[in-house]
């Protein structure tokens, strides 16, 4: 079973956070464990580095403390990536008014980087972790969602606050900018 | 590579990547792939992409141990709702407290007092009862007994006497209080 398969079991989750609710905390470790990984890969994906485990940390505390503001008819695993998402811009524009720069549209603030640095295998990979790199943050965002985590369109939507139509396209746009990458 | 026109199929291979599909489509996508080179060299591209996602590792019972308390998220959760409910409850224990201390402070006079006191200031300064809604609890005034009765004047006596000794600016905040002559 992968990852993506049992996130979309939502039963599952949901009879966990019931669990919980109830006083298993064998329960919370088992959602822990279950989610923590991707919602880390996600946040590294978005170029995060320093501090991921504090981000990922902080992002199931905030979960945890508001599940009745969790909606079953979206997955956990969704909701916990809206969640970071939140969590990474506010501390960008923290960190940024602590550098005092100008502040710039939350569509650019997920950073510029190789999203797959420090994974430098072969030729291949390193050649698409340089496509990769080429790609605007939203399209990282939404092509990472799509073929690293397999969310759908709508609950990438709902991560990155835009619309079903808007996710395709960035996803077929990042698709053809690192193929035409490759291709040269 | 050549692009390969079948939207709908290419839409579905990070499902197909996943193992997300059910057993009919993921025939007819596997079908689609064997024929097409493009969907072929586009699903090997994606899996590429899968297999190079970073690898964090996670230190989930450090996370579990800053969990919330069941109980505290809930309350969390509940609190963020219901604030103005909170708030409700809070304003009626105050009122409550002020009409408990009025009883202690005379406990012969009985509970029937708060009540009567507010609505005779009110009428004593000709002001509306705005500032003394959580006394306005209306108890019968038929109730009082002769001893109660001589109490409540002492206390109507000195009540009016206040805006009355001292009617002009010196007081303001009398009037203020009670809605304004
Ligand atoms: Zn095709």
């Amino acid at each position: 079973m992968t990852d993506a398969i049992r996130s979309r079991d939502e039963r599952g989750d949901l009879e966990l956070i019931d669990a919980w609710r109830a006083g298993d905390e064998r329960a919370a470790t088992l959602l822990v464990s279950r989610h923590a990984p991707a919602v880390a890969r996600f946040v590294v994906s978005c170029g995060e580095r320093e501090e991921v485990d504090e981000l990922v940390q902080d992002t199931f505390v905030r979960a945890f403390g508001a599940l009745d503001g969790f909606r079953a008819d979206s997955s956990l695993r969704t909701w916990l990536f809206t969640i970071a998402r939140r969590l990474l811009l506010d501390r960008r524009r923290a960190d940024r008014r602590r550098r005092d720069r100008v502040q710039i549209d939350e569509a650019d603030a997920v950073t510029e980087v190789d999203a797959l640095d420090g994974v430098v295998a072969g030729e291949t990979e390193r050649r698409i972790g340089q496509a990769m790199a080429r790609l605007s943050p939203k399209q990282r965002e939404v092509f990472t969602l799509r073929v690293t985590e397999g969310l759908t369109y709508k609950d990438i939507a709902d991560v990155v606050g835009t619309t079903e139509g808007a996710a395709r396209v960035h996803y077929h746009n990042a698709v053809q900018t690192i193929k035409e990458f490759l291709d040269d | 590579m050549t692009e390969c026109p079948n939207r709908e199929i290419r839409d579905l291979l990070p499902e197909l990547l996943h193992g997300a599909l059910d057993g009919a489509t993921r025939s007819r996508v596997e079908a689609h792939v064997a024929e097409c080179v493009s969907c072929r060299e586009e699903l090997a591209l994606l899996r590429q992409v899968q297999a190079l996602a970073p690898r964090v590792r996670v230190d989930v019972a450090r996370i579990v141990s800053a969990l919330p308390a069941p109980e505290l998220a809930r309350w969390r959760a509940w609190s963020s709702h219901a604030w103005q409910i909170a708030a409700a409850v809070v304003f009626m224990a105050a009122g409550g407290t002020l009409v408990a201390r009025q009883m202690r402070r005379a406990p012969d006079a009985d509970r029937t007092r708060p009540a009567v006191v507010a609505s005779t200031y009110d009428s004593a300064v000709g002001g509306t009862a705005t500032g003394d809604v959580e006394l306005s609890v209306g108890y019968d005034y038929s109730e009082l007994t002769d001893a109660q009765l001589q109490a409540l004047l002492k206390d109507v006596e000195h009540m009016s006497a206040v805006p009355m000794a001292e009617p002009d600016a010196s007081v303001p905040a009398v009037t203020v209080t009670n809605g304004g002559v």
